[in-house]
């Protein structure tokens, strides 16, 4: 059987190869057939040339025969399709301005979609490179619904961890980012803090030294960490002897006591460990600080299985504390499925910049093979088979199609880099074989339909129309139409959904930030607690701000917890002193600050009522807050809060002063309230300072810097930018999206352009006698401009009012991401449309041009 | 119309494999001598046209049943000369007993009652 194979394998080689020579001997064959068969008649008493014809006739069609022939030796097929290859690659080298508008437009479309599943992929990626990512199952508590909630408060984890028999391990981690002390200042550490069970659950095994275990989780044992195999190259140089090596976090010192391998790093970035220990009071928290709870499913248990066991855990707790979990259960989703929720808008955009790719590449072809529709005419009236032509046409596509894909790639390689702009996101063999497989795939689709309409039995006629220029392809313009307006219907939702977020974008940056952005430097800095054995000083902040603030350029400086548009503070309940005790849960909410004096000075934030931090705010001073205008207007309508005071924690805390209002870019909500508390008082070990600056505040940035490190080298500046920066920032992932869709949208107007052009100029090359006979009766060169340009404007009409629908159905796709902007806003959609009907204006406006240059005279004797 | 004498039998399908591989079964032969001989020995009966040989000798040879070599002819000419393989003549065996059974059980049926 493999002998036979191997042998026919040998032949069709052969037959490949030497196909020359094959040819050759079947010539020679054929020859000797003949003249032996003709000697026999010769023999038989017939003259030379009657025994030749009586072999012929007796041999039958020689051609027939040597195609015969060659069929049989099995490589028809290969031979067929390198010839229309080379056919095709000759087709396409004569017509290079069609080639590279449909490759151009084709592979625009495939890197589109290549740069978003790249994207996509990587953020799916996380933790899948652990042992069976598929048993781990990320557990937390909120409501039933929840698609997000994947933390838990540390008593509800306990409760999880000791009672759920379908996990095996279950751990928590909470993020930790600790000064790491270097040789120049020190650096801000990725990190987790993570329970002993966590490498258990993650099954992972250590490169060097050893893992976790539960005894490090004891107090006075747990200054270990495990360091990232990432880590330990990049930060320690890849040292030997890194295990035992000790290393200083927030100044205090740890022993390192393993390297975990990097394909094991979870969460993503993270460079060290070290155990969380859960004091008694954080076990016994059930509504405060939530972490992310992670666990592995036991052997032969089921996510639904887990889900189920968590739910009923959750009656369990509800049914001791009903106050703290009132519409709360416990819910389970898999690592895989968590990823599979990630929303992705651009995904839709990319998919639409395809499909107009496609659409555009149908019309290009049509348009093409209505060209050539003599060609084909001729080649089925001599008798070509119309399976032969499909074949031809398809290779063609499809080589078109292909060179688009490994295009594509190249378009999403540049794609990830500058619109995704995340360093660490990169193109892989996944992406290009993506990229080239849709190229393959999108050619087949889009090739096939045109292919079979032209390869159809030649109909009586055709070939008569073989001298004229009208081809009469009725069908085919009306497919040819339809195609541009699918295309301008999809440009108008693109369009529209980019003008949406534009406007949107728009309204953020309109709003009102409440304070002054101009020349305002924020600086993060991690303040970690003092050397060990060492008195804590509350004062350190206002320290290190005196000291930033005599660097020369700064006028007035403040730290705060949470800066607008910057990340940092949290929000906690509070009761106000004097109104009825509420339960815990149903207690109000407000942002938590902490302030120095002088922040509200620096930031511009005007203080409406009451007054300031002083220095003389001090640890066993009088606890105080100032609470923001928000929050005097919701919990003080008629009553002016100075003077009254509210309780955080049990702690009695008195207003002395309202604010002014500042926006930190919340789209749900323009304005929070807050309860700013003095630092000395609350202090926290993040902190931003803000500094007003006489010039430019970037220009500062060094001489803050080393204004820091001299005030404590062990201070990590984690982040320093202008407050206009930081606000352009706050909107990253919004910008970000936005040039995505504007990127796509402007790509699909430029696709729909050429496609009105193609239209619009093939028509006009058709009706050159029409308009020829209509300049000739005396219309003037304005009504024939008009009449084109009527006919752009109506395709894009009819194609705007498709796109409108669809416009309106993805604007409630991006709703969650507009922010005082409807879905259906008619300014947008308006100059959208008045905006394609411009487009189809240009594009129309070319072929326009030609048509008043027609000579009536040369146009009739074309004919 | 025609008398029975002169009518001629169309090969059934896949028969003509069988009928060059024992043409050839006896020593090689080129595609001329082939031709004649399967004319001669069926007595002019067998419809086999001449141009069709050559296609079924080329897929033999790809099947690896024939094999072929340049030689010289009887009226000393360059000839391609086709002969059995092992395989081939297997083949031969195999297709020729299977003839065989399938003639026997239609003439079994044939002369049913």
């Amino acid at each position: 059987m493999i002998d036979e194979f191997w042998s026919d394998f040998r032949y069709r080689l052969r037959a490949i190869f030497r196909r020359d020579l094959l040819d050759q001997e079947l010539d020679d064959e054929l020859r000797l057939h003949l003249e032996r068969e003709a000697e026999k008649y010769v023999a038989r008493g017939m003259t030379r040339d009657e025994a030749m014809r009586c072999a012929r006739a007796a041999f039958g069609n020689l051609d027939r025969v040597k195609e015969a022939a060659r069929g049989a030796r099995g490589t028809r097929l290969v031979e067929d399709l390198w010839w229309d290859l080379r056919h095709a690659v000759r087709q396409l080298r004569a017509s290079p301005g069609f080639t590279a508008v449909t490759v151009a437009t084709l592979a625009l479309g495939i890197g589109a979609t290549t740069t978003i599943d790249t994207f996509r992929r990587y953020v799916a990626s996380e933790g899948m490179t652990l042992v069976a990512p598929d048993r781990l199952v990320y557990l937390g508590q909120g409501s039933e619904t929840c698609a997000w909630c994947t933390s838990m408060s540390p008593a509800n984890y306990l409760a999880v961890r000791d009672q759920a028999r379908s996990l095996q391990h279950v751990s928590m981690f909470a993020d930790w980012e600790p000064a790491l002390r270097g040789e120049d200042g020190a650096d801000l550490a990725d990190g987790a803090r993570v329970t002993p069970e966590f490498f258990h659950t993650l099954q992972v095994r250590p490169l060097l030294g050893r893992l976790l275990v539960p005894e490090d989780a004891t107090p006075g044992n747990n200054e270990v960490i495990v360091l990232s195999e990432g880590a330990w190259h990049r930060r320690f140089a890849s040292v030997p002897d890194i295990v035992g090596l000790t290393v200083f976090l927030d100044r205090v010192p740890y022993t390192v006591v393993g390297v975990a391998p990097d394909d094991a790093v979870f969460p993503r970035d993270a460079e060290l460990w070290t155990p969380l220990v859960l004091t008694a009071e954080e076990s016994n928290d059930r509504d405060g600080v939530q972490h992310t709870v992670v666990g592995r499913l036991r052997e032969g248990a089921t996510v639904q299985g887990a889900r189920a066991e968590v739910a009923s855990i959750a009656a369990r707790v509800a049914a001791e504390f009903p106050e703290l979990m009132s519409a709360t259960t416990f819910l389970a989703v898999s690592l895989p499925e968590l990823h599979r929720r990630e929303p992705f808008a651009p995904t839709y955009a990319a998919g639409l910049v395809l499909l107009i790719a496609c659409v555009n590449l149908a019309g290009l072809l049509v348009a093409r093979l209505s060209a050539r529709h003599h060609e084909f005419a001729i080649r089925r009236a001599l008798g070509a088979k119309p399976g032969r032509i499909v074949r031809q046409l398809m290779v063609e596509t499809i080589l078109l199609a292909t060179c688009a894909g490994v295009l594509g790639a190249a378009v999403a390689t540049w794609g990830t880099r500058i619109l995704i702009g995340w360093s660490e996101v990169r193109l892989d063999g996944h992406g290009v074989a993506l990229a080239t497989g849709l190229g393959l795939f999108s050619g087949i689709i889009v090739g096939l339909w045109p292919a079979l309409r032209f390869a159809r039995p030649a109909r009586m006629g055709e070939l008569h129309d073989v001298t004229r220029t009208a081809t009469g392809s009725i069908d085919a313009a009306r497919g040819r139409r339809a195609l541009v307006v699918i295309q301008v219907a999809l440009a108008v939702v693109l369009l529209s959904a980019a003008g949406l977020l534009g406007r949107s974008f728009r309204e953020i940056y309109d709003v009102d930030a409440g304070f002054d952005a101009a020349n305002v430097l924020a600086v993060r800095v991690r303040v970690p607690p003092p050397e060990q054995g060492r008195v804590p000083e509350p004062d350190r902040i206002d320290r290190l701000v005196r000291t930033v603030e005599a660097t020369p350029g700064v006028t007035r400086a403040g730290a705060v917890v949470g800066i607008p548009f910057g990340l940092g503070a949290g929000s906690g309940t509070f009761e106000i002193v004097g109104r009825p005790p509420l339960p815990r849960r149903e207690r109000p909410r407000a942002r938590m600050q902490g302030a120095t004096p002088g922040y509200f000075d620096a930031l511009g934030i005007p203080l409406l009522r009451g007054r300031d931090f002083t220095d003389s705010d001090r640890t066993r001073s009088l606890p105080v807050a100032i609470v923001n205008q928000d929050f005097a207007e919701r919990f003080f309508a008629n009553e002016d809060p100075v003077g009254r005071a509210v309780t955080i924690d049990s702690v009695r805390w008195e207003i002395v002063g309202v604010s002014g209002t500042a926006f930190h870019g919340d789209q749900e909500e323009l304005s929070r309230p807050e309860i700013y508390r003095p630092m000395q008082q609350w202090g926290r070990p993040f902190v931003w300072i803000a500094l007003r600056t006489r010039g430019d505040p970037a220009r500062l940035g060094r001489a803050v810097a080393s204004a820091v490190r001299q005030f404590d080298p062990d201070i990590p500046i984690t982040r320093m930018d202008t407050m206009s920066q930081l606000r352009a920032d706050s909107m990253g992932s919004e910008r970000r999206m936005l040039r995505l869709i504007a990127a796509f949208a402007v790509v699909a107007i430029l696709i729909s352009a050429i496609g009105l052009y193609g239209v619009i100029g093939y028509s006009v090359a058709q009706r050159t006698r029409e308009f020829g006979v209509r300049m000739a009766l005396g219309a003037g060169a304005a009504s024939v401009l008009g009449l084109v340009l009527g006919w752009g404007i109506r395709l894009a009409t009819v194609g705007a009012v498709f796109g409108i629908v669809g416009a309106l159905g993805a604007g409630r796709v991006i709703r969650s991401m507009l922010f005082r902007v409807s879905p259906a806003d008619p300014f947008t959609l308006g100059v959208v449309v008045l905006l394609i009907c411009a487009v189809a204006v240009i594009a129309a406006y070319l072929p326009a041009r030609r048509a008043t240059l027609v000579d009536p005279l040369t146009s009739l004797r074309g004919e | 119309m025609f008398s029975m004498i002169h009518e001629k039998l169309d090969l059934p399908q896949g028969t003509l494999d069988l009928l060059i591989l024992k043409a050839i079964s006896l020593g090689p032969q080129h595609g001329w001598a082939i031709s004649e001989r399967l004319h001669q020995v069926s007595r002019a009966t067998l419809q086999v046209p001449q141009g069709s040989l050559y296609p079924a000798l080329h897929r033999l040879e790809r099947r690896g049943w024939i094999r072929a070599e340049w030689g010289t002819s009887e009226n000393n000419r360059r000839a391609k000369y086709y002969e059995l393989t092992r395989r081939g003549r297997k083949q031969l065996d195999v297709a020729t007993d299977r003839w065989h059974r399938l003639t026997a059980a239609v003439s079994l049926v044939l002369e049913m009652g």
